[in-house]
C-alpha cells in the first residue's frame, strides 16, 4: 500500500512526528509531498521580491527574526528529508499541494492513502486521488467542535479536549469519522502542554489508522453540516478564560 | 439618517476644469487630487494628517490591549460626545467633526438616540454629569419638534425643515429612555405626538414611503419600529404596536434567502452599508425580544451569522455588501461594525454561543483601534472615524457622533457579555 504524507512545508515537524509513528509500528517506504516555499509562483516574481525586501526594510528586527528562523527551518527540512530516505521514502517539493504538479505527481505515485500533515485546506482534485482516501487528525472531537482553537473551544464549552481521525472532504472537518480519542491531562498541564499532547496523540492515532487500513476497511461514521458548530481563531480573552477553566478540568480528572 | 450621510453631486456642465482634467496625464490628475485634500480637507493640520499617514500605513491610532482597557476607551468617547455637545449652543450634539470644516451643527437624529447611551454610561459609572446631559439633549429635542410632532432630516441649521419618518423614529428612542429615567410626562406627550405624525405617513402595507430619503420605502426602518414598541409598552397603547409590526411584515420581505436586505441602502441602487444593515439587524432583534416572536429574531440571527462568518475568514468588515453578500472592501464603516458587534454580544446574551463573544471582542478591539487616546487635539481625541481609512466611501474625513455613541453600546453589552461569561453563566 503507497502511503503519502501531504504537507504544506518542509519545516513541518508535524509530519516528522507522524513519519516517525508509522515506521515505529512497522510502515516503511511512505512518500512525503510537500510545498516548496522558494518555488512559490509570487516569491519568484520581481513583484514578490520587492514586497518581501519592503516588509523587511519596514520592520527590520522582525525581518531579521524571520531570516535567524529560515536558517533553523532549513535544518528542520533536511531532518524530514534525511528522515523520509532513512526507511526507504522520497521528499518531494511541489509548487502547491493544491497545484497541478502535485496532483500528477500524486496519480504517478499511485496513492492508497494520503495522510494531512499540516496543510492549507485541501481541494477536491487532489482529494480524489488517493484509492482509500484521505486521513486527517483534527485537535478536536467532531462533529461538534470544527475548525480553529478547538482545544480552546471545547474547554470554554466545558467538554474533554480530545482528538479525532477524519476522512477529509472538500468541507472543513466534515468528512466521515474514524476514531475520536480524549487527550490525556495531567496535573500541572498548561493549554501548551496539552496541545503538545495533543500533537503527539494526532501523529500515533494517524499512524494505528494506516495500520488498520492496511488490514481491512476503516469504520467510518457520517457527519452532517448541521452536526456540528464552526469555530474560529480564538480571542486571547477567551483562550485565558478557557486556561482557567483547564485548570478546573485538570482537578476534575484527579478526582476521578 | 440622510442629507447627511450622503451629499450627491448636483449635474452641471463640463467646466473648464472638467475639460483641463481630461487632457491632463492620470499621475498629474492624482497629483493634483492630493494638493486638493490637503487644501480642502487642511491635511496641513498635525492631527488630520498624522490620522492619513497613519491609516495610509495601516497603522492603529491606539494599541489595543485585546479585550481590556476598556474603561480608558469609554472615558475618551464620552469626552468626545461631550465636546461634540458643548461645540453647538442649546444642547443638542454637533452631527460630526469635519477635517474641512470643524464641528457640524446639531443633528436631532442622532441627539436623540445618544440620550439612551449616555443614560447607560451615568448608570453604570455612576456619574450624574452624563444624565444632565442627556437631559438637556432631550429639552434640546423638545425645543427643535416640528409643529406637526415630527422631527426634521438632516442638521438643524437648514433654512427650511423637511419631517423625516427615521428620524423622527430615533428621537422618540431618546424621549422614551429620558421619560424611563426621569419621569417627565411632558417627554412621553412628546414622544406620542411624534408616532402620530409617524402612524399618519405610514402606508397601508406597514412601509414608509413619505418623507424618508429619496422618497426610497427602507428597511433599516427597523430602527424605527424598535423605539416604537418601547413606546407601546411604556404607554400600553395597542394601535403603536400594531403599527410596528405591520412595518416589520413589510421589511422582513426585503429579507433574501442569503439573509441579506434589499432595500437596506441609503440610495436605491447602491450597496447596503454595514450601517444600514446595522440598523435593520438590531431593529429586528430588539423588537422580536420585545414581541417575543422568533420570526423576527431569526430574521436577525441570519444577518449576523453570514456577517460574523465573514468577518472571522476575512478578519474585518466590508464597508458595504451588495446583493448575494457581494463585498467592497477598499474601507471599513466603522459605525457599522460598532452596531454588529453589538448585535453579536445580544446574540451572545441569547443563545450563550461563545463564537458571538469572540467576533465581538475582535471587532471592538478593531474598531479600538482607530480611536486616538493621545491627540494633542481635541476634537480628534476620543472620536471614532467615519471609514477606515478615513478617506473611506462613508462619512469621508469625517468623526461622526453615531460612530462614538454605537461604540460605546458596543462596550457596554461587551461588559455585559463578559460578565455572564467569567461568571460561568456559559
Amino acid at each position: 500500500m503507497t502511503v503519502v504524507i501531504l504537507c504544506g512545508s518542509p519545516y513541518s515537524t508535524y509530519a516528522r512526528d507522524i513519519l516517525h509513528e508509522l515506521n515505529e509500528l512497522g510502515v516503511t517506504q511512505v512518500q512525503v509531498v510537500a510545498a516548496d516555499p522558494e518555488s512559490s509562483s509570487a516569491r519568484r516574481s520581481w513583484k514578490g521580491r520587492a514586497a518581501a525586501l519592503f516588509k523587511v526594510a519596514r520592520r527590520p528586527t522582525r525581518g531579521l527574526r524571520r531570516l535567524l528562523g529560515a536558517s533553523v527551518s532549513v535544518d528542520a527540512a533536511a531532518a524530514l528529508e534525511s528522515a523520509v530516505q532513512a526507511q526507504g521514502g522520497r521528499l518531494h517539493l511541489v509548487p502547491d499541494v493544491n497545484g497541478e504538479t502535485c496532483q500528477r505527481l500524486l496519480v504517478e505515485l499511485n496513492v492508497d492513502l494520503m495522510l494531512l500533515g499540516g496543510t492549507p485546506i485541501m481541494k477536491a482534485p487532489v482529494l480524489r486521488i488517493p484509492k482509500i482516501g484521505t486521513l486527517n487528525a483534527h485537535q478536536g472531537a467532531l462533529p461538534r467542535f470544527r475548525g480553529m482553537n478547538v482545544i480552546e473551544w471545547a474547554l470554554l464549552e466545558r467538554c474533554p479536549p480530545s482528538v479525532t481521525v477524519h476522512f477529509v472532504d472538500p468541507g472543513v472537518d466534515t468528512g466521515d469519522i474514524v476514531r475520536v480519542e480524549p487527550i490525556p491531562v495531567e496535573s500541572g498541564d498548561d493549554l501548551m502542554a496539552v496541545k503538545r499532547r495533543s500533537s503527539a496523540l494526532q501523529s500515533r492515532l494517524l499512524a494505528e489508522a494506516t495500520v488498520q487500513a492496511q488490514r481491512g476497511p476503516l469504520p467510518r461514521q457520517t457527519q452532517t453540516a448541521t452536526d456540528g458548530k464552526q469555530f474560529y481563531v480564538i480571542h486571547p480573552c477567551l483562550r485565558a478564560l478557557a486556561e482557567r477553566r483547564l485548570q478546573g478540568y485538570v482537578q476534575e480528572m484527579a478526582q476521578v | 439618517m440622510d442629507a447627511v450621510h450622503r451629499q450627491p453631486e448636483p449635474q452641471q456642465a463640463p467646466t473648464f476644469r472638467h475639460r483641463l482634467k481630461a487632457v491632463m496625464p492620470p499621475a498629474l490628475v492624482a497629483g493634483v487630487r492630493v494638493v486638493q485634500a490637503v487644501v480642502e480637507q487642511r491635511l496641513y493640520r498635525p492631527c488630520h494628517l498624522t490620522m492619513c499617514l497613519r491609516d495610509l500605513r495601516n497603522r492603529p491610532a491606539s494599541l489595543v490591549q485585546p479585550g481590556r482597557d476598556r474603561e480608558r476607551y469609554v472615558q475618551a468617547l464620552l469626552q468626545w460626545l461631550a465636546r461634540a455637545q458643548d461645540a453647538v449652543s442649546g444642547g443638542g450634539v454637533a452631527g460630526y467633526y469635519s477635517f474641512s470644516g470643524g464641528w457640524s451643527a446639531a443633528y436631532p437624529e442622532t441627539t436623540g438616540y445618544i440620550v439612551p447611551t449616555l443614560l447607560e454610561a451615568s448608570r453604570r459609572l455612576k456619574v450624574q454629569e452624563w444624565a444632565d446631559r442627556a437631559r438637556k439633549m432631550i429639552e434640546w429635542e423638545l425645543s427643535v419638534q416640528l409643529p406637526d410632532g415630527s422631527w426634521q432630516s438632516g442638521f438643524v441649521d437648514q433654512p427650511s425643515p423637511t419631517p423625516s419618518v427615521f428620524n423622527t423614529g430615533q428621537v422618540i428612542d431618546g424621549l422614551v429612555a429620558g421619560y424611563l429615567h426621569f419621569k417627565e410626562t411632558s417627554w412621553l406627550d412628546a414622544a406620542v405626538q411624534g408616532w402620530r405624525w409617524l402612524i399618519a405617513q405610514q402606508d397601508s402595507d406597514g412601509a414608509w414611503r413619505r418623507y424618508v430619503y429619496r422618497d426610497h420605502p427602507n428597511c433599516y426602518s427597523a430602527r424605527v419600529a424598535w423605539p416604537m414598541l418601547i413606546l407601546a409598552q411604556v404607554t400600553g397603547d395597542a394601535d403603536i404596536r400594531a403599527s410596528a409590526i405591520r412595518y416589520l411584515s413589510w421589511a422582513a420581505a426585503c429579507q433574501d434567502e442569503t439573509g441579506w436586505f434589499e432595500n437596506c441602502s441609503l440610495e436605491p441602487s447602491d450597496s447596503a452599508l454595514t450601517h444600514t444593515l446595522g440598523y435593520t439587524i438590531e431593529g429586528f432583534l430588539e423588537s422580536g425580544l420585545i414581541l417575543k416572536e422568533e420570526r423576527w429574531i431569526s430574521i436577525a440571527q441570519r444577518a449576523a451569522d453570514v456577517l460574523l462568518h465573514k468577518f472571522e475568514v476575512r478578519k474585518h468588515l466590508a464597508g458595504t455588501y451588495g446583493k448575494g453578500w457581494k463585498p467592497d472592501h477598499s474601507f471599513a464603516c466603522l459605525t457599522g461594525c460598532a452596531q454588529i458587534s453589538r448585535v453579536w454580544g445580544r446574540f451572545f446574551e441569547l443563545t450563550h454561543d461563545a463564537r458571538y463573544l469572540n467576533a465581538m471582542l475582535k471587532l471592538n478591539d478593531y474598531v479600538l483601534g482607530q480611536v486616538s487616546l493621545d491627540d494633542g487635539c481635541l476634537d480628534i481625541r476620543g472620536g471614532v472615524p467615519g471609514s477606515k481609512p478615513v478617506w473611506g466611501a462613508y462619512m469621508t474625513y469625517r468623526l461622526p457622533n453615531w460612530a462614538a455613541k454605537f461604540t460605546l453600546d458596543a462596550l457596554f453589552q461587551e461588559a455585559d457579555a463578559m460578565a455572564i461569561v467569567e461568571t460561568g453563566r456559559a
